[in-house]
């Protein structure tokens, strides 16, 4: 019964082959769509650490500042705001792959450290017309 | 299970935890979390091919607990399991469609799941939706770095066929 058949494996393989090259192609087209997306009014950076928002920042109108994100046995993420860009520039983690990150200002790719569940994600501001006058928000 | 099969899964098993040792100690070639080229797969799939899925699933737990405890925390066992088991899943699955060829594909399929498995986890632990944006660059990732490593396991698989006789 196995062989009555013997090619149907290929068959099997250019499906794949195929599954494999769509999901490609998509991925790509969404990277470039990410990247080509115009560069956003007012972006605010959410901080976001074990699931909760704990701190909200206008990066147009906070100013330059670091300050550290504080965890469970130690942990901590070192944050500072910088020419409207945010980034982790010291953290505890063993890989420090969020330092590796840099600075952003994108809605691309939040910056994540997961060993601390510490995530910075850049929206653009609901009031993008910037007129409101608060520029930092704690939770 | 023969002492020599026994012998041989533990022998994978800790050439798959060697091999997983050494990638952890290099540096993130894109700083993306997430993104590693995951040597390790390639003696999942030796082991997939030679002996069974119930075998390299054996040999893929022992390989995860094992390095959780001496390399990282609680933490990224969770990753490990939830990426490791539905890659094996995926790559048993293929492994058998296409009969043991096209190792390459097997293993692209199974690292793109591998990907897929730990943002999963990434996002309920997180609790940040945001953390899905990083699926793309991921899955771009898991098709190179399979193809990479499937390409490893079948130029070893051709040594290996007179070795393990």
């Amino acid at each position: 019964m196995h062989n009555s058949n013997p090619q149907k494996y290929r068959l099997y393989a250019v499906i794949t082959g195929s599954l494999i090259a769509v999901a490609a192609l998509v991925s790509i087209v969404l990277i470039i769509h990410g990247l080509d997306s115009p560069v956003r009014q007012a972006p605010v950076a959410d901080i976001y650490q074990n699931g909760r928002l704990i701190m909200s920042l206008d990066l147009g109108s906070c100013g330059d500042r670091i300050f550290t994100v504080s965890g469970d046995n130690g942990c901590y993420n070192t944050v500072e705001v910088h020419d409207g860009e945010i980034g982790i520039t010291s953290a505890s983690c063993p890989d420090n792959i969020c330092v590796h990150q840099g600075f952003t200002d994108s809605p691309l790719l939040p910056i994540t450290c997961l060993p601390n569940n510490v995530v910075i994600t850049v929206h653009e501001s609901e009031n993008s017309a910037g007129s409101e006058d608060i520029d930092i928000t704690t939770y | 299970m023969s002492v020599k099969k026994l012998t041989r899964l533990a022998l994978f098993a800790t050439l798959a935890l060697a091999v997983y040792g050494l990638e952890s100690m290099l540096p993130p070639i894109v700083p993306i979390p997430g993104i590693k080229p995951g040597l390790a797969n390639i003696i999942t799939l030796i082991v997939l091919k030679n002996y069974s899925g119930r075998d390299a699933l054996l040999v893929l737990i022992t390989r995860i607990i094992i390095s959780s405890l001496l390399f990282g925390q609680m933490m990224s066992l969770l990753y490990s399991l939830a990426g490791g088991i539905l890659c094996l899943f995926v790559m048993l699955l293929l492994n058998s469609l296409f009969k043991g060829h096209f190792m390459f594909m097997t293993s692209a399929a199974g690292a793109i799941f591998h990907n897929i498995g730990q943002l999963t986890v990434a996002v309920f632990i997180t609790r940040t939706i945001g953390v899905w944006s990083y699926l793309p660059f991921l899955i771009l990732s898991g098709i190179i770095t399979g193809i990479f490593t499937g390409m490893c396991a079948s130029a070893a698989q051709k040594f290996l066929v007179k070795a393990l006789k």
